[in-house]
């Protein structure tokens, strides 16, 4: 039997993932010492991969990877076809509008410029509110992009604050909150189920532990 | 040189040799399967009117339907889905069939996909529709259908899943819940969101079993254990009927030695504006995504002015075919036949050989060494010259 793939989001979330999977009892020892392996084993019949958080899904949704780990902003944004099936409850931050101390941003009838890594999260909340905004994907620091001039307000993820504080912006509305999800590929829950499922049993039994 | 006369827009491809050797037996072995049931094949137009797709139960995104213009203005669209035109046929063309209809199709449909997706935009499906007949023996057909188009495919190594809209619907319909919290908790459902589901209803479950049940709903999938546990869980008739009826046709599945390719799934919730009562899928190792989908869809007919109940479903006759190993060689012949002036004998020999099973290919070289070079550089093994009786050279 091919061992249960997973992928794992490189960066923010992949240490307390490890984490994770080490008080469920898997042996993570490759994970923690990994070298340039890109494919490494972890406990027995389960491999894991490292990957960008969009890639997760990409890996995920094609069926190359059986079940993955990432962000619920990635899954907002470019998550379609998948299980989700736990919150594993770290990683927590959430989407807000920012901008400029003072701004009042709902005011006026001039269309609002907004920039933002997550378009697609964006449009779906001036949607929802019947806004028309102009979108303007950036790929980093979208707090400049206010500061710069080149757009009235951000659509970003949001830790603690900080960041907004510091650079004069602050937090216009919260759109929702996100946490890293267990996502798991259609086909392999169906095919897979036995694995599958006791993958997510020991996860949550982890969750409900804490 | 024009820009793009090289290239293929994205999300079309080209089948080579044993791609689409592989593509066409998949194709030729479901169709031979529908119509060995009774199912008559029909062809409609790749080009239809948007009214056709638009506004009704099995209607799609706007964004995924490619659309033109036609000389007088009018929107088309190319095909993005095989039922919607055969249920305008059937309502039209074939109004006051006696029924059951049993139609099959094997045409592609056009959907278009996300930018730099990976997945292809043309898309090789296989068919059928049982149309004017409802009740367990029509679903047991359409589900047996299935069944045999799977293992005539792909030989025994498939998972058949088999879930029924109605218990969902009976459960949810007993809640005070609006349209935009229905619809959220049967996207959870849909995508298996365990955790969402449980904090979006735990602050209602309480005492409520209704919601207990919705709750356990996107977990219920696997053997016959689901179905005790659904009887269990059930809220209320109108769902334990449903069950009823779904534990018969599984029952009968597993009577029919089918027990292990096939599994139940009660949180199959994901079009349930179209589906109203079975719905199924089948996957295989090595394909991410649902080979085969289909179910029981009473509302479409009513659409084009027609009450008739209709069960069917569709095969991705290229994900088959990419699951099996076709290699990718191009036909090799095993003779070159030559001939320097007698163009009947020539013709004439290899009419002898290709009925006797050879792959016979007939030489356009001008003299027998240009024949032998090409011979060599295509790896025939074999050339045959006619002139004045047969002689052949092994190469």
């Amino acid at each position: 039997m091919k061992p249960l793939r997973i992928a794992l989001t490189k960066g923010r979330l992949e240490k307390k993932t490890t984490e994770l999977f080490e008080r469920a009892g898997y042996d993570c020892s490759g994970l923690r010492d990994k070298g340039r392996r890109l494919i490494i084993p972890v406990g027995d019949g389960i491999e894991a991969v490292l990957a960008k958080a969009p890639d997760v899904i990409t890996y995920v949704e094609h069926g190359v990877c059986d079940v993955g780990i990432v962000g619920k902003d990635t899954i907002m944004e470019s998550g379609r076809n998948f299980y989700e099936v736990l919150d594993l409850g770290f990683g927590k931050c959430r989407f807000a509008l920012a901008g400029p101390k003072g701004l009042d941003f709902y005011s006026g009838y001039s269309a609002r410029r907004i920039a933002t890594k997550y378009p697609h999260v964006a449009r779906t909340f001036f949607d929802s509110k019947c806004m028309d905004v102009e979108i303007v994907k950036i790929e980093g620091s979208v707090e400049l992009a206010p500061l710069l001039g080149l757009s009235d307000a951000i659509v970003d993820i949001v830790e603690t604050g900080a960041t907004l504080r510091e650079n004069g912006l602050q937090v216009i509305e919260d759109i929702c909150g996100v946490s890293a999800r267990m996502i798991v590929n259609v086909a392999s829950m169906k095919l897979r189920k036995t694995e599958t499922e006791k993958l997510i049993k020991d996860m949550e039994r982890c969750l409900a532990a804490d | 040189m024009r820009r793009y006369s090289r290239a293929i827009p994205d999300g079309a491809r080209d089948l080579l040799f044993g791609e689409c050797r592989a593509r066409r037996n998949v194709e030729k072995t479901l169709v031979e399967i529908f119509r060995s049931r009774g199912f008559s094949e029909l062809a409609t137009p790749s080009l239809e009117f948007y009214d056709v797709f638009a506004g009704n139960t099995a209607a799609m995104d706007d964004e995924m339907m490619y659309k033109l213009v036609d000389a007088h203005g009018r929107i088309l669209v190319l095909r993005p889905d095989n039922t919607t035109p055969i249920a305008r046929i059937a309502s039209t063309k074939l109004k006051g069939f006696v029924p059951p209809l049993r139609l099959c199709y094997n045409q592609h449909v056009f959907r278009i996909s996300r930018y730099m997706s990976g997945r292809y935009d043309e898309v090789a499906q296989c068919g059928i529709e049982l149309i004017g007949a409802s009740g367990k023996k029509a679903d047991c057909d359409v589900i047996l259908t299935a069944i045999k188009a799977l293992t005539g495919a792909l030989g025994g190594s498939f998972r058949f899943e088999i879930g029924h809209v109605g218990f969902y619907r009976s459960i949810i319909d007993s809640l005070p819940f609006g349209d935009a919290e229905k619809e959220q908790i049967r996207s959870l459902i849909a995508s298996k969101s365990y955790a969402s589901l449980d904090t979006l209803l735990a602050p209602y479950a309480d005492k409520n079993s209704a919601c207990l049940a919705l709750m356990e709903l996107p977990r219920l999938f696997g053997g016959k254990e689901v179905l005790s546990r659904a009887e269990k869980i059930a809220p209320n008739d109108a769902a334990r009927e449903t069950l009823d009826y779904l534990s018969g046709i599984y029952d009968t599945l597993c009577d029919m030695g089918l027990e292990g390719n096939v599994m139940m799934d009660l949180g199959l919730v994901q079009q349930i504006d179209y589906y109203t009562g079975v719905v199924f899928r089948g996957y295989t190792h090595g394909y991410g995504e649902p080979v085969l989908s289909g179910g029981r869809y009473d509302g479409l007919f009513a659409n084009f002015g027609v009450d008739a109940p209709a069960a069917g479903f569709a095969v991705d006759a290229d994900a088959i075919a990419r699951s099996s190993d076709a290699g990718t060689s191009s036909v090799r012949p095993d003779v070159l036949v030559y001939y320097a002036k007698d163009i009947g004998a020539a013709y004439a020999h290899a009419s002898e050989l290709t009925e006797a099973g050879y792959i016979c290919e007939m030489s356009v070289s001008d003299t027998l060494d240009k024949a032998e070079e090409y011979a060599r550089a295509r790896g025939i093994h074999r050339i045959d010259i006619t002139d004045g009786g047969v002689r052949t050279i092994e190469l």
